[in-house]
């Protein structure tokens, strides 16, 4: 599809449901009331001349050309700013509003270079359509006068002009080129909710200026590049688009990176990306994006990007080039080898997270089809896989309940073990702007994160000890109960009474309430009972959580206590209440949703029900094994013991994201042929045998699934760098180990999963096509797709009440360990940094640092930026601190993007007690200061250098 | 209190500020009204008087007025921030006899701009002591134009 021109109507849509009815130039047009005239006039087909507005942000009336005249009023009204009126009688062009927005545009013109054919904007300026849209022909002030166009004036240095800000990696910042609109303000205020910007100055001085006339870096700019995006000149341009040049065809696709799941119009010149834009109709992000998915895709070109396939004997050989033919041989025969050594369950896979749809569902049909057995797993495992396992027994389903529209009608927000801010941005941004209107926001974390304290923004909260989540929700739910502020209504209708009888007696008891579980969780009860207060009065209710949620040893339990919190305060059923878990990955709810786990099917149903199973096995023509297969952890021990030789991983790097990493090693290590198909040399590749090149998401068509259920497309833009699109690489990888599987295109596997899997039974590229993206369940009950779940009834029937008792994990401080750790993420990075880590976002978070209070610094003698050893009873490992008091006396955190951190040496085997993920957020640890990095550390950075060689080709003869 | 006076004729008169219309000795008959001030593109504003001997230039008022106007500028309306600007630039061009008819069409324009355009009542009424410096002073302005020569 060429360039793709979203018309901009200048002021935001009005919500009323009232209409008003006006005659705009002649033409009688009907809008909903609150809708600006500029906005009726583009809906009518008019173009009001206009600089200073766009529908991003609301109307300002500063730039003066969008004049109006309506009959009966004095004067030339500005239509951005003046509201459509029943009976209104509009001309917008006439003499006089010509002569005036000739005046203006010459006015602007007088103050801006007139280098138009060299300048980066050239094709795609709005200075230059209004200049020629209202006939300017001459600027009769001449150019000596007063101007921020040069840099210098008759020899002296002109004290208006500021040279070109560069030092943002992604778009550069010419105030020579800036008509001061105010557009980037706006938007860095209103959509990104940031305030980085201001209009420093005053009358003709004014300048913009990221924060105190900082440079756009030094200032709090988290470059998500609305403030691009919004400017109608050159002034804030895209570096890439400088470099390149102007796109001539985009097409729309999905981010890949969080399961925020923005939809981007990628912009390009043949095949080469010039820019990616954020899509307006995105239903997830609605017209916004965070610095990764905006900027950060270059890791697509990198030159660390592995385009061969690569094989080895031994991992401490080089790596040996070959082709994709010989190296499907090889690996197939070493799978088949290991079977026939081993047994049939020796084998087994790990899907992506950040592959499509269609690609993980392959890889659990050849597992399943192809190596006889049920021994597949995904990431979800280690974030996640308690949602599912909470809410599909509270609820009847293992996803979120609600679209991200939805919380532009929640009057109150709860925060639970999440930091949208760091790791769903363009979430936070829309959360942000619903608490700039009023709504209030509880946050239940250890760190006072970004979400706690902002811009316009202050949340009540509850820093509670990490591991101690189930106390500290009890506890709201004791006050809710013993208050009197339970929704009974809803309840009675809703849930089982009796099951929550049983659990209102319980949470009643007084070791309970706020002030006996205070002692555990640190938390002030008095804040607790107004967090409680709040949450059960305040109207809509709505709770998101993340893995401080789910990854603990009693994560399952939390997520039914959300489930209990939110069934008895009657916030489920509807837009503006809900219980939100913020999946992290791009696809990790559609990897789950594809069968990615050892004992479920596509569509969540037990691989051991024989109706389901005889299903399958008829359309794959195959006889499944019932039995249920090893989770990850379960492959590594496996492993370990000698059972489990052989696996194939696609698009996971688990030797740096799953936590204790000496037992991944010996795991790793234990076994016969290790199958990597990634992008880069990660990590677990230094523990190969194949290494298979994947492809990125630009380079493949399919579908990822959001946070939201919401399935969208995703769209090739170039051919494969590698060659190959991961799906094609699966099935060439089945074929060479026995199983056919034929596919032409990505369409007709989703046409496969539709058939086999009831939620899915109503989506195909072509519904895609015709409505964008359908949010699952979506078959013929809901034909196009499922925004807010449980409305009317729970999908099991009666919500179902489930007593949480507060079990303490065995991960204990003590006399040698007394600090606890807790992990977390930053914006600029994402998860494993093995994308992010090959972008300029570097710039930003070049090592991971340790976040420790100055008390606990002070008491080991450590100060700011010195390197510290991180010791835990399962590891040790050594980073830099940052101190701060973000956290409070006791908990210290740290992210882990680089792998030289090695930050899950430090973490422990204790999981959640149903789904086996991990602990990542309660470690104990002890930190004293350090000479440099860790025995471990620098064996490891040897091993992997050695492991990353690649035997250069043979010449030929 | 005390009143001085200097002893010359009254040339001018600017009533309601800064942002007033000067008015000469032909107009002071003008009944001190709201309508009537307005009917001779005046107006009362705050209704003080600003009272002006034969040493004015008016020319220097002209100017002060947008200069006046360029410093109190809050800078978010075009016609104000730049026009404010543009208006001292182009009053002095025309002081020092630069192109002094094209100037004048360039001030009557930027002024209609600036009073139409404006986003408040700064640059809104900023055109009043400026227009009405040059309908009713416009001696001040640099030389008469000479008159063309007839072809021989």
């Amino acid at each position: 599809m060429s360039l793709i021109q979203e018309i901009d109507y200048g002021t935001p849509r009005s919500k009323s449901e009232a209409m008003v009815t006006l005659t705009i130039d002649g033409n009688s047009i009907t809008v909903p009331e609150g809708t600006s005239i500029m906005r009726a006039a583009m809906e009518a087909g008019t173009q009001i001349p206009k600089l200073c507005r766009t529908d991003m942000v609301d109307a300002f009336g500063s730039c003066r050309l969008c004049l109006i005249e309506i009959e009966g009023r004095a004067g030339t009204p500005a239509s951005c700013t003046t509201p459509a009126m029943n009976g209104l009688v509009v001309h917008t062009q006439t003499e006089r509003l010509k002569k005036l927005r000739k005046g203006v545009m010459e006015l602007y013109i007088s103050d801006h270079p007139l280098d138009c054919l060299t300048c980066a904007a050239n094709g795609d300026c709005e200075l230059q359509d209004m200049a020629g849209a209202v006939g300017l022909r001459d600027v009769r002030y001449g150019y000596e006068g007063e101007n921020h166009v040069f840099a210098k004036a008759d020899g002296c240095t002109n004290d208006n002009w500021m040279p070109k800000d560069e030092s943002n990696p992604y778009f550069t910042y010419d105030p020579s080129k800036c008509i001061v609109c105010s557009r980037c303000v706006r938007a860095c205020e209103e959509v990104q909710g940031t305030f980085a910007l201001t209009i420093s100055g005053r009358g003709f001085d004014s300048r913009v200026s990221p924060g105190m006339s900082e440079s756009f870096l030094g200032s709090e700019c988290v470059s998500c590049g609305a403030c691009v995006q919004a400017c109608p000149t050159a002034t804030l341009t895209e570096k890439s688009v400088i470099e390149i040049g102007q796109p001539e065809h985009c097409v729309v696709t999905t981010c890949a990176y969080c399961g925020v799941g923005c939809t981007f119009k990628a912009e390009m010149r043949g095949e080469e990306v010039v820019r990616m834009v954020p899509y307006k109709d995105g239903k997830a992000n609605r017209g916004h994006s965070c610095v990764k998915g905006r900027f950060a895709w270059g890791y697509t070109t990198h030159k660390e990007r592995i385009l061969k396939p690569m094989i080895r004997e031994d991992i401490a050989d080089p790596w040996r080039e070959v082709s994709w033919d010989e190296a499907f041989g090889f690996a197939a025969a070493k799978f088949r080898g290991i079977q026939q050594k081993y047994g049939r369950d020796a084998v087994g896979g790990i899907t992506s997270s950040r592959c499509t749809n269609e690609e993980t569902y392959l890889v659990q049909k050849l597992i399943r089809g192809g190596f006889g057995n049920n021994n597949v797993d995904t990431c979800a495992r280690v974030c996640h896989s308690p949602t599912g396992y909470g809410l599909s027994q509270t609820f009847g389903t293992s996803a979120g309940t609600q679209d991200f529209d939805s919380v532009d009608h929640t009057d109150v927000v709860m925060i639970i073990g999440a930091n949208p801010a760091s790791a769903h941005p363009v979430f936070a941004s829309r959360l942000k702007k619903r608490l700039r209107q009023g709504a209030k926001l509880i946050v239940l974390d250890p760190r006072r994160t970004e979400m706690v304290e902002g811009p316009h923004m202050k949340a009540l909260h509850l820093p509670l000890m990490p591991g101690t989540n189930v106390a500290m929700l009890t506890a709201l739910a004791h006050v809710i109960v013993t208050e009197g502020l339970v929704d009974e209504t809803f309840v009675r209708e809703r849930c089982d009474w009796s099951e929550f009888e049983e659990w209102a007696t319980f949470v009643a008891l007084p070791k309970n309430s706020p002030e006996s579980t205070a002692i555990m969780t640190g938390v002030d009860p008095k804040d607790l009972r107004e967090a409680a207060r709040l949450f059960a009065t305040g109207g809509n209710g709505a709770i998101y959580y993340g893995l401080g949620v789910t990854e603990h040893s009693q994560g399952s339990t939390t997520v039914i206590a959300i489930a209990n919190l939110a069934m008895a305060t009657g916030n489920i059923g509807r837009s503006g209440v809900g219980v939100n878990p913020l999946r992290g990955q791009n696809n990790v709810q559609g990897s789950c949703d594809m069968g990615s786990f050892p004992h479920e099917l596509p569509g969540y149903r037990h691989i051991s029900g024989d109706a389901v199973r005889d299903q399958f096995e008829a359309m794959w023509n195959v006889k499944l094994n019932p039995e249920p297969g090893l989770r990850i952890p379960n492959m590594f021990d496996a492993a370990i013991e000698g059972t489990f030789m052989g696996i194939y991983v696609q698009g996971e790097d688990i030797l740096q994201s799953d936590p204790n990493t000496k037992h991944v090693v010996a795991a790793l290590s234990s076994m016969e042929c290790v199958i990597v198909h990634d992008l880069f040399l990660n990590e677990t590749a230094n523990y190969a045998h194949v290494f298979l090149p994947g492809s990125t998401f630009l380079e493949k068509d399919g579908t990822f699934t959001n946070a939201e259920r919401r399935i969208q497309r995703v769209r090739k833009v170039m051919t494969p760098r590698n060659g190959l699109a991961d799906w094609e690489v699966t099935i060439r990888l089945a074929r060479a180990m026995g199983y056919d599987m034929h596919y032409d295109h990505p369409s007709q596997i989703m046409d496969e999963i539709a058939a086999l899997t009831p939620t899915f039974a109503g989506v195909s590229y072509a519904k895609l096509e015709e409505l964008g993206s359908v949010q699952w369940p979506c078959n013929e009950k809901a034909p196009e797709g499922t925004p807010v779940m449980h409305i009317g009834g729970f999908v099991r029937g009666k919500g179902k009440f489930i007593v949480t008792e507060y079990i303490p994990t065995d991960e204990r401080t003590g006399p040698r360990y007394p600090l606890l750790l807790t992990t977390g993420r930053i914006l600029s990075q994402y998860n494993v940094g093995a994308q992010t880590r090959r972008t300029e976002n570097v710039v930003w978070h070049a090592e991971d640092l340790l976040e420790i209070h100055p008390h606990d610094a002070e008491q080991r003698g450590i100060r700011d930026g010195d390197w510290v050893r991180l010791k835990s009873r399962a590891g040790e490992t050594t980073l830099r601190a940052e101190i701060t008091d973000r956290v409070a006396p006791g908990v210290v955190y740290t992210t882990f993007h680089h792998p030289d951190t090695q930050a899950n040496v430090i973490t422990t085997e204790f999981s959640d007690w149903a789904t086996n993920c991990p602990e990542y957020k309660v470690t104990a640890v002890q930190i004293s200061p350090s000479n440099g990095p860790s025995e471990w550390q620098k064996a490891y950075d040897e091993q992997a250098r050695h492991s990353r060689r690649i035997a250069p080709a043979e010449a030929a003869e | 209190m005390r009143i001085e006076f200097s002893g010359r004729p009254v040339r001018a008169v600017q009533v309601g500020g800064p942002l007033g219309a000067y008015f000469p000795r032909a107009l002071f008959d003008t009944p001190f009204d709201y309508e009537a001030f307005a009917a001779r593109d005046g107006l009362i504003g705050h209704g003080g008087i600003v009272v002006f001997d034969d040493s004015v230039d008016m020319a220097k008022q002209a100017r002060f007025a947008m200069e006046f106007c360029a410093v109190e500028s809050c800078g978010k309306c075009t016609p104000c921030r730049i026009g404010s600007t543009r208006g001292v630039e182009t009053i002095d061009k025309m002081i020092s006899g630069e192109r002094v008819t094209e100037n004048l069409a360039v001030v009557e324009d930027l002024c209609n701009t600036m009073k139409f355009g404006s986003l408040c009542a700064l640059g809104g009424f900023t055109p009043y002591p400026v227009l009405s410096a040059l309908k009713h002073f416009r001696e001040d302005f640099g030389p008469a134009p000479a008159t063309l020569q007839a072809a021989e």
